[in-house]
Order: structure tokens, then sequence, then C-alpha cells
């Protein structure tokens, strides 16, 4: 089979393929150590559940290591780990991936295992009842027992008002418990199809073994009818939005969320260098206002979401004892007021840009974290390829860029706040 | 001559410059508990007349990140940068190693932020969990130390007592430098050569072991009381034995079916059969002392007392019966096939053989560990588990809210045979 496209990625080669089922197959040959990431990513995540059924695509991660036709419960993580694997998961807004690490030899039992669970799943009671209790005790240690996480979870419910950004990818209570198995397995039937999936194999491989092993197992799989997308565009926001508890917290904690692009836009570059020269290192402007000249917060951080749609650009900020969220607040907006006013000091975009793309370098390292960019780009930006636009975007990131992106999109009116402040003394 | 290892990978332009330590948080004495940390730390917050502000913006303008790491048996600072901007990374790196100023002010200044930084902390009902579960296991030993600091140490940490710190613990050959990634062993030895020449030598031994600590009897259960809590943080454990005793790698094994990988006794039980929690797992410590053994779950607060009943009684049962035949066969193929992950990047070799180096460990002893564990016969490990191991003597903490979980507790006769202690959770 030739290769629909290829992108050169430092001194190897990716190299895209697509069975006729329409399953995409990305092949990276590095043989810089004997082991395999072979990743299976689905077009599907929590933007494509609806209100009451919120957390399904999560739920979904945890069934599809169960059970199936051929397949006892059990056997899919206990044959991976006989010849040395390890499995994980992870689902967020765009997408759902599937990851093992395993050691090259063991190529043929992960495409025959993982071509078993995208079409042998079965879904009864015992599957889903014993997952949905871990899922329930998950979301306890992630949110319900997390100031960070509950914090995150009640900016995106309060910034977004249309669009499914608004719910946690891991649901709401109440829905988890509601979801129902006739759900799961509508679910399974619409989206996990190979025309909605790309494998993505990175590691010391045979390019042609490995795909034609890949065609036999995957080959018969029926492609879906996908359902056509079409989300609710999110109306600009036009007034501040707040929201306060009281948590078992010695010191406020508040997070701050405007809204921003998607990654495929080539603004989403500049909000990430925006991002570095708030929050990004020890000398950032907010660091060093708030940590190291007045001591008012323990730790900051900032960043822009790396969302298909528009997700928000955040402000993550640890009070100190005895001082209040709006002591932070205050320095946020006048560091954003001058930087879009006075833009950056000559030298710090150019800082700002080399730490992220150290960054970017380092988080290719690994096979695993070759295999990851090149899934996220192809799910989340629509083109493996598009995996080295960061760098090229940065480098294209200037002064002027800077302060038009403040001005644009980090205005006060556009900020929702939520903060959690110390429990009252009785 | 300064200890120089190198780790090559020429496929991406970055590398990462090692200053590792063979002192760490274990040396502190336990009333400067927390100095290692806190004079690492410090080292980058002056050096060579330059001010925090001015190396913070040495690192930005590199674009390169600075990573201060203390644990118990070293410490080590690293800086990741672009290859094209090596020598003035590794300039950075020797300023901060060798040439500290130790500002006054600036010390004052980390003591308030590592004050702050404890309230973080506590913020993670895992780390107060592992915190405590530290001092109840080895009170005064040197692996009783909190890393951190308590509030009652910090205000004791100062800029004097960093700068002594640094005379003692940065000396060849309680030094070695390592790099990782694009670039070959001459340009890592031009490096050292050119910008760590003046490392001072000492004749102290470094690495050295720690004596085994003083191990308790019976049960204690502590009860780490937060509010409004919904699910428990649980871990349970006691001092594991020596690496050199004749049985740890059996135990190593062994650990590993019981809690080391997904389809492991603990992840079996609690969560594919009961779903009693997200996560349920085992791990045996090894380093220059005795370490511990420790099983960790979480439960719903409803549910924790089912959950620790069952948890316990599959510890039991793991310590009298042992593992069974299929099991070890089952382990030794996953251990040996896995290891292939511990050398995958450069990153991960270097860190093997510095793991090795800080800990004392002979040079090949993490590297032979797929040999080590294909020569443990079931015998032995069995052997071991009913002679090491201690489950009538565990330390018990859970970080929970103490009122609403007691109760049960005292219902499914969990406080029989323990000891119990409430504490509150932001108290050391």
């Amino acid at each position: 089979m030739i290769p629909s496209s290829q992108l050169a990625f430092g001194r190897l080669v990716a190299k895209k393929h697509q069975l006729d089922n329409g399953l995409s197959v990305i092949l990276l040959r590095d043989a810089s150590a004997p082991v395999l990431a072979y990743q299976t990513w689905f077009r599907v995540g929590s933007r494509n559940e609806v209100k009451g059924r919120t957390g399904i695509a999560h739920l979904f991660e945890h069934l599809m290591f169960n059970q199936t036709m051929n397949l006892p419960p059990g056997e899919f993580d206990r044959r991976i780990e006989s010849v040395g694997g390890e499995t994980n998961a992870g689902t967020w807004v765009d997408w759902t991936y599937y990851v093992t690490n395993a050691p090259s030899g063991a190529l043929h039992t992960l495409v025959e295992l993982e071509a078993e669970r995208m079409q042998h799943l079965l879904l009864g009671d015992e599957q889903v009842e014993s997952e949905r209790e871990v899922v329930m005790n998950e979301r306890r240690f992630r949110v319900d027992d997390s100031v960070d996480g509950m914090l995150n979870e009640a900016l995106y419910q309060r910034a977004f008002t249309r669009h499914p950004y608004q719910w946690p990818t891991i649901g709401w209570m109440p829905d988890i418990e509601a979801i129902t198995i006739e759900d799961c397995r509508a679910f399974y039937r619409t989206y996990y199809a190979p025309n909605n999936a790309t494998l993505v194999i990175v590691g010391d491989l045979d390019e042609d073994a490995t795909l034609a092993a890949v065609q036999a197992a995957y080959g018969p799989i029926a492609r879906q009818v996908l359902p056509t997308e079409q989300l609710p565009t999110e109306p600009p926001q036009l007034a501040q939005r707040r929201w306060e508890v009281h948590k078992a917290v010695p010191a406020d904690r508040v997070q701050l969320g405007w809204p921003a692009v998607g990654e495929g836009d080539v603004d989403h570059a500049t909000l990430d260098v925006v991002a570095e020269l708030m929050g990004g290192g020890n000398a950032s402007r907010l660091y060093r206002a708030l940590v190291v000249e007045r001591e008012l917060a323990s730790s900051v951080q900032a960043s822009v979401a790396p969302f298909r749609d528009p997700g928000l650009f955040e402000i993550s900020i640890a009070l100190t004892r005895g001082h209040r969220s709006e002591e932070a607040e205050v320095f946020v907006d006048a560091l954003l007021q001058t930087l879009a006013k006075d833009g950056p000091r000559p030298g710090e975009v150019d800082g700002a840009r080399a730490r992220l793309l150290t960054r970017f370098w380092t988080g290719l390292r690994p096979q695993s974290g070759k295999a990851e960019g090149l899934g996220h780009a192809e799910v989340t930006l629509g083109d493996y390829r598009r995996l080295f636009e960061a760098p090229q975007r940065y480098a294209a990131v200037d002064a002027e860029a800077v302060q038009r992106a403040v001005a644009k999109y980090l205005q006060p009116e556009r900020c929702t706040t939520v903060v959690a402040r110390p429990l009252e003394k009785p | 001559m300064t200890e120089v290892l190198v780790e090559e990978n020429h496929d991406l332009p970055i590398v990462r410059l090692t200053a590792a330590l063979r002192t760490g948080g274990a040396d502190d004495v336990p009333e400067l508990d927390g100095l290692a940390s806190f004079a690492t730390e410090l080292m980058a917050r002056g050096a060579a007349g330059r001010s925090r502000m001015a190396i913070d913006e040495a690192l930005d303008a590199l674009g390169a990140q600075l990573t201060i790491h203390t644990h118990h048996d070293g410490a080590q600072i690293e800086i990741t940068a672009l290859r094209d901007r090596l020598d003035e990374s590794m300039a950075l790196l020797c300023d901060l190693l060798l040439r500290p100023d130790f500002p006054v002010d600036e010390a004052d200044k980390l003591r308030r932020e590592q004050l702050a930084h404890l309230d973080e902390l506590r913020e993670e009902d895992s780390l107060v969990a592992g915190r405590f579960l530290s001092s109840r296991l080895f009170g005064e030993h040197p692996y009783g130390r909190t890393l951190t600091g308590t509030e009652a140490t910090l205000p004791r940490l100062t800029a004097e007592a960093g700068r002594a710190w640094h005379d003692r613990a940065v000396r060849a050959p309680g030094v070695l430098f390592a790099f990782a990634g694009d670039l070959d062993t001459d340009a890592a030895r031009r490096l050292v050569a050119t910008y760590a020449a003046d490392l001072r030598e000492s004749d102290a031994s470094y690495s050295t072991p720690y004596a085994a600590p003083t191990v308790r009897t019976g049960t204690r259960i502590t009860l780490v009381d937060k509010p409004e809590r919904t699910q428990s943080q649980i871990l349970l454990g006691h001092v594991a034995p020596d690496w050199r005793d004749p049985g740890f790698d059996g135990l190593l094994v062994a650990t590993h079916v019981l809690g080391g990988t997904f389809t492991s006794r603990l992840m079996d039980e609690v969560r594919a059969k009961r779903g009693l929690s997200y996560g349920a797992g085992a791990r045996l410590g090894q380093g220059r002392g005795a370490k511990a053994f420790v099983i960790n779950v979480f439960p719903s607060l409803e549910q924790t007392a089912e959950t620790l009943a069952l948890v316990r009684q599959l510890y039991n049962d793991f310590c009298k019966r042992g593992i069974t035949r299929d099991e070890l066969e089952f382990a030794r193929a996953n251990l040996r096939e896995s290891f292939a992950f511990n050398l995958a990047t450069p990153e991960d070799r270097l860190d093997v053989r510095l793991t090795s180096e800080l800990a004392g460990f002979p040079p090949d002893h993490l590297a032979r560990f797929p040999e080590r564990v294909a020569a443990v016969s079931l015998e032995v490990i069995n052997e071991a588990l009913q002679r090491l191991m201690r489950p009538d003597d565990l330390e018990i903490v859970i970080v929970t809210t103490a009122d609403e979980l007691r109760p049960a507790l005292e219902a499914a006769g969990l406080l029989e045979d323990a000891t119990v202690e409430v504490v509150p959770y932001d108290h050391d």
C-alpha cells in the first residue's frame, strides 16, 4: 500500500495510509529503543455528548478494557501485560485515545487485541455497573475532593452557555448514574468505527509487515455512517461572570478564563506565547509580581486550551494565607492592560518562544510522545502533518502579534472568575 | 576526577544537563529537616553575583527549563535546553552549583514560600497521607524527614545554614555530572572541564547506607481529619527489608503480583470485581537504607470500612499463603519484557544510572534486574513473604472526615486490634 502522505520528523519519516474501510494508519519507524507505542485515536469526546448523559465518552473508555466476544473479563490487559506491555487511555473534550506501550516483539498481539475490541465489545449489566462505580470514585478523586478540579469544572460550566465544553469530560455525577446499557450500545455503534479512528504506531517496527498485519486484522471491520456534527456556536461574552465557594483550603485559590481560539487558529500560538509571558516561568510577569515581589501567591499558571473549537485562556493562582483573590485579580488586569498597551520588552518574546520549543521537543522524545503528538494533530487539527505547525507559528509571533492578541481576547469584560475561599470559622 | 555520565541520542535537538548531589534530604539533621531542599532551591536565588531576577531572565533568554529535585538519597539540579544553547546552559548550571551567593533576603523569602507550599501540599489528600505515613513509619530515622521541612523547622533554615550545607555537599566525589541527548562524551567532558574546573574536593564519604529503623509492633490507625471528604485516601504499610537482604528480589516480584499491574490481585479484587476504588496498588521501596512497603487505595467514604477490611484480608493471605506458580511466571514475564521501558530514552537510561549512583547500589544492580528476577524461585519468594513482611504490624493512615468514618470502622470491628489516633490534616 502506498502512503497517502508523509512527514519528515527530524531524521525520521511518518507515513499515513488509509484502509478501504476508512481507518487511518500513521506509522513512524523509530528504532532507538526496542519498544512500540500503539495508540488508537477516536474522534469522539465529551463534545459528542448531550445533557443528561454527560460522562458517557469517559465511561466508555473504561468499558473498552472489559469483555469482548472472544476475550473474557480482564483478558485484554492480562495478555498485554504477559508480553511486557502496559495499557492506558484518555478522554477529553474532542477525542478518546487508547494507549499501549509494549516491547516491539508484541506487535501482532496488540493488533489482534485492538482490532477485537473495536468490533466485538460486550456491553451488559455486569460490565457497565462495575465500571460505573469505578468512574464515580474517579470523579470523587479528581473533582469532588480536589479544589483545583472542582474550580476548573466550575470555570468551564460558567464560561460556556451553549457549547458542550460547558460540561466536564468525567460527567456530572447524576448523569454517570443515569447512563443505561442502551446508551452505551448506541454510543459504541455510532462512534467506535474504523472510519472514525486513527491508528498511530511508533517504534522499532517493519513498516510493510506492520501494515500487512493491520490490514488483515482491521480490514474486515465495516465502516459506519457517522453522524453529522452540528454544535452550537458560543455567543460572545459581554460581561464578567463570577462564582465563589467556601472549601477546606488554607487560602484563596482562583481560576480565570477568557474565551480563546481553537488550536488550529493562527492566534493559538500567539496566546501560547502570552501564557508564557504571564505565567510560564519564574521571570514571567505574573509570577514575578505575585510570587516574587509581593508574595501574594505561592503559585501561578497560565495556559490556553488545546481544543478543536475555541476553549479558554486560563490563569490559575494559589494565594498565600491572609490574602484575598481580589488582590491578585487587580494585578492580572493591570499586567494584561500593560501588555496590550506597551507590548513585550525586547527579548521577552524570544525567551518565551525558546521555552515553548524546548517543551515541544522534550514532549516528542519517547516513542509514546511522538505517537501522541501525531495522533493529537490528526484528530484535533485534522492532519498529522500539522504537528510541526506549532514551532513554525511560534517563530512567527512578534511583539505586535502579542499586543493584538491580548487586546482582542483578554479584556476584563470577557473574563469568568471562580474562587475557592477558606471555610468560615463557626 | 569528576564523574561524568552520558547517554547520547541525536534524533532531537535537545539536551538535559544534570548536576547530581550524593547528599539528600535524609542527610538533614532532625532539627533542620528540609535543609537540603531549601539549600538547593536557594542556590538558584542568587549566584556568581547575579540576582534571582537576573538568573530567571537568563534562563528565560535561553529558553531553558530548570528543575531542582531533592529526594531522600540525593538531589538533582537539571537544565533542559536546545542543543544550540548548550554552553550557555552549562555555564549557568555551574554558576548555580559552584558559586551560589545565598542572599539573606532571598532566604527569608524562600522560607515564607516554603510555608505557603505546605498549605498547597495539604490540599492534595494523597500527599497528606504520604507525609503522615512516612513520619509514622520512620519517626526520627533519616527516611522520616519530610524533605519540605515543617512549620517547626522552616524558621531555622537560614542563608547561613544553606551555605554550610553547600560547603559539605557540593564537593567531589559528592557531585557527578550527567548528560542526555544531542551531544557526545567528548562534548560532555569538555563542558565539565570548562565550567566545573573549580569544583572543590573532600575526603568525606557520600552515599553511605543508613542504619535500619526501629520497628514498632502492633497495628496503628491514624485518622487524618479533613472536612468535607467524599472519599478516603488510605495508605497502609510497614518498614521493608533492605535491598541487601537475600529475600528482597523475591519480595519485589511478589509485590508486583499483589499490586504492580492493572491485573494484579489488588486491582482485580478492589477495582475490577467490586469497583471500590479507582486505583489500588502496592510498592516496595529501595534506597541507601531500608525503605517502606506501602499499599494505597482510595474508596468513597461510605465504602472505606469495606475496602479497608478487604485490603487487610488480601494482605494477610498474601503474606501467609504466598503467591502461586502461575502468578510467578506471569510476573516474571511482565517484569522481564517491560524492562525495555526503563531504557527507552536517553533520559530514562541516565535516570537508571543516576538512581544506582545516589542510592549506593552496585553499578549493575538495576541493569541486572531482569536476570535477578529470573533467578528467584517460588520457594524463596514465599519464604521471604513469611519471614520479612509484617501484616500484624501495620501503620494505616486514612485521610478522611474522621467523625463520619469512625463509626463505620468501629461497626466493622476494624479498630479492635489497633491503636487509633485522630490528628488534624494541617498538623505536622
